[in-house]
């Protein structure tokens, strides 16, 4: 048991997170203003997450992180959780590893936000979203001239009122109980609120799947209505 | 006691009928299947064009840092994402004789230095093999007279114990003229000439960098473009050649956005190498001698049910079926042609159709179809 634990770990996409969080997230990284990624030795970056990996999948504890208030448009302010990079790394190599079956599986062509990136020469793990923003609203103004009308439903604080065991739950669908124990201390360390920490990509892609529970009521709620998601 | 003895007699009576039967029927259409056996032998290989991927998709790629793209040319195909410094360096192909080609220039004066990549090689060579390292070294500062595009030979004899370190049996040096990018011209003479000698030497894999593309240079005047690159090796296969399996390797310490380039530069090249007239298909080697032998070996079969076999017989049908079949084969082509999708199935069907009913068709006179008939009552 202990060894496929391990071995699960083994085979995250480790090389593949690093990049991801170093270049494609990397506004998220408290990494100084004068860093420069280029310059990372990914080799050795690679076998430092693997050890951490290892250690974590021994003691599986990680350190709360820094965080910063982020001011939302009701004037409140919200706590914006900051871990280190390599817990950011060990966060992404765990979504990445199920992220494609993730939204094969329950995502549909109706929703248009953090959807899985399959362009074939592209680094990221989602599409681009100016390019989503972009067709969401093609498709609002299209459906609003063939229909006359729309109904907006807006879930408040969505990501603030996902329970965290259904959340959990939900995902254990898709990937294996090794991979998520590490996902979920990691997440759990992570969330200084109620519902899922504001964190990057990573976290807003698990979201936004999770969402696909309130397109399955709101379809089942309103037959005959054809409903899009941002 | 009477009953068994005559159901003993009559199943000897039935396997003796059987092996006269099966005698008279492959006395002769063996032949095809030897001369099968043998081309098989000679040129193992069983596909030109076997692609497993349409395209590399750079996420999946970053997760398996190794992924097979398929045989094309007869040669089997990796990507890799490696870096000489990783421990982890070969580790899935230690146990076989590996190649590594690396670049080195001439200079004016006719000296001979090499870059980055060669300067990692030897610094992994002396942690591996110091005895090698000097060799190696000499070896290359030595050379006063080469040409570009030429290929020089380093065999190693790395210890088994340090082979973990660096699993490299021969470092096969291509050069190129120092000073100005390296020429496409350079670069397929240059590796023509290596995949020619690891063919020959046997070698199991061949390793091979992305020589003369570095991420700093890449949007310098003149700088080889991974399109150039991918372009060229795919060009130096040599079909005929025994193959090494190639390792395409890419550098694992490049940035992303060099790593975005060396894939849809690969990718670009990939759909046009990989596919057949547009579309990802399999094609057989040596498809067209071994797809006539076999059904040379069906017309056999088919006429020894018509004639009883003889010498003079299968000469005669031998001679008769594979031109008949040499010469559909251009006929097929010619009709197929702007119809890739159909022209392997054109194939097929008229060997067949030649092969079942070759002894019908052979007895057709072309003169006797246009020979005027006799009217009634009158004699020519």
């Amino acid at each position: 048991m202990a060894d496929s634990k391990i071995t699960e770990i083994e085979n995250l996409p480790v090389q593949l997170a690093i990049r991801l969080v170093l270049d494609d997230i990397s506004y998220s990284n408290p990494l100084p203003s004068w860093f420069d990624a280029i310059t990372i030795d990914y080799s050795l970056r690679e076998l430092a997450i693997h050890q951490k990996l290892r250690e974590f999948a021994n003691r599986p504890v990680a350190s709360k992180p820094f965080s910063i208030l982020v001011p939302k448009k009701s004037g409140q302010k919200r706590s914006w959780p900051v871990p280190s990079v390599n817990e950011q790394i060990m966060l992404q190599a765990c979504v990445s590893s199920f992220a494609g079956k993730l939204d094969a599986d329950v995502l549909d062509a109706r929703v248009f936000s953090y959807r899985y990136n399959r362009q074939e020469d592209l680094l990221g793990l989602v599409e681009d979203q100016l390019t989503a923003w972009t067709r969401f609203q093609d498709e609002t103004k299209r459906r609003c001239e063939d229909s006359q009308c729309i109904l907006q439903i807006d879930l408040q604080n969505a990501f603030q009122s996902i329970d965290r065991r259904q959340f959990y739950k939900f995902l254990s669908r898709f990937t294996t109980q090794p991979v998520l124990d590490l996902l979920r201390t990691l997440m759990e360390a992570l969330s200084v609120e109620p519902g899922i920490p504001l964190l990057n990509n990573s976290v807003f892609f698990l979201g936004n799947a999770y969402m696909a529970t309130v397109d399955a009521i709101v379809r089942e709620s309103t037959p005959g209505i054809c409903s899009i998601r941002r | 006691m009477c009953q068994t003895r005559f159901r003993e007699l009559l199943r000897k009576k039935i396997v003796l009928k059987f092996s006269r039967l099966l005698f008279r029927h492959t006395l002769f259409a063996i032949v095809p299947i030897i001369v099968l056996i043998a081309d098989l032998i000679s040129f193992p290989s069983t596909f030109e064009n076997h692609p497993s991927i349409t395209a590399v998709n750079l996420t999946n790629f970053l997760t398996k840092q190794q992924l097979l793209l398929g045989t094309v040319r007869a040669h089997r195909l990796y990507l890799s994402l490696d870096d000489l410094a990783s421990t982890d360096y070969l580790a899935d192909a230690i146990n076989s004789k590996n190649v590594l080609v690396i670049s080195g220039f001439i200079q004016d004066d006719r000296s001979v230095s090499i870059a980055a990549l060669g300067q990692a090689v030897l610094k992994r060579l002396n942690a591996a093999s110091p005895k090698d390292y000097h060799a190696f070294y000499e070896e290359l500062s030595g050379k006063k007279h080469i040409q570009a595009g030429e290929v020089v030979i380093s065999s190693l004899e790395i210890p088994s114990d340090k082979r973990s370190v660096f699993p490299v049996d021969e470092i096969y040096t291509i050069f190129f003229t120092e000073g100005s990018p390296i020429s496409t011209e350079e670069l397929t003479e240059g590796l023509g000439n290596a995949f020619d000698v690891a063919s020959r030497r046997r070698m199991e894999n061949l390793v091979l960098p992305c020589l003369g593309i570095t991420w700093e240079h890449s949007e310098d005047a003149g700088a080889l473009s991974f399109e150039d690159f991918f372009s060229t090796v795919f060009k130096s296969i040599d079909p005929t050649q025994q193959s090494p399996t190639l390792y395409l390797s890419l550098y694992r310490g490049w940035p992303s956005f060099e790593l975005e380039k060396a894939i849809a530069g690969f990718n670009s090249e990939w759909s046009r190498v990989a596919s057949d007239k547009g579309s990802f298909r399999t094609t057989l080697y040596r498809a067209k001698y071994r797809r006539a032998i076999l059904f040379w070996f069906l017309c056999l079969l088919v006429c020894s049910f018509v004639k009883p076999p003889s010498l003079k017989g299968f000469l005669i049908i031998s001679v008769g079926f594979l031109t008949l079949a040499l010469g559909s084969h251009e006929l097929v082509d010619f009709l197929t042609q702007g119809r890739p999708s159909i022209e392997s199935t054109g194939h097929y069907a008229t060997l067949f159709v030649l092969a079942v009913l070759f002894p019908v068709i052979v007895a057709w006179d072309p003169k006797e179809f246009f020979k005027s008939k006799p009217r009634d009552g009158t004699h020519g």
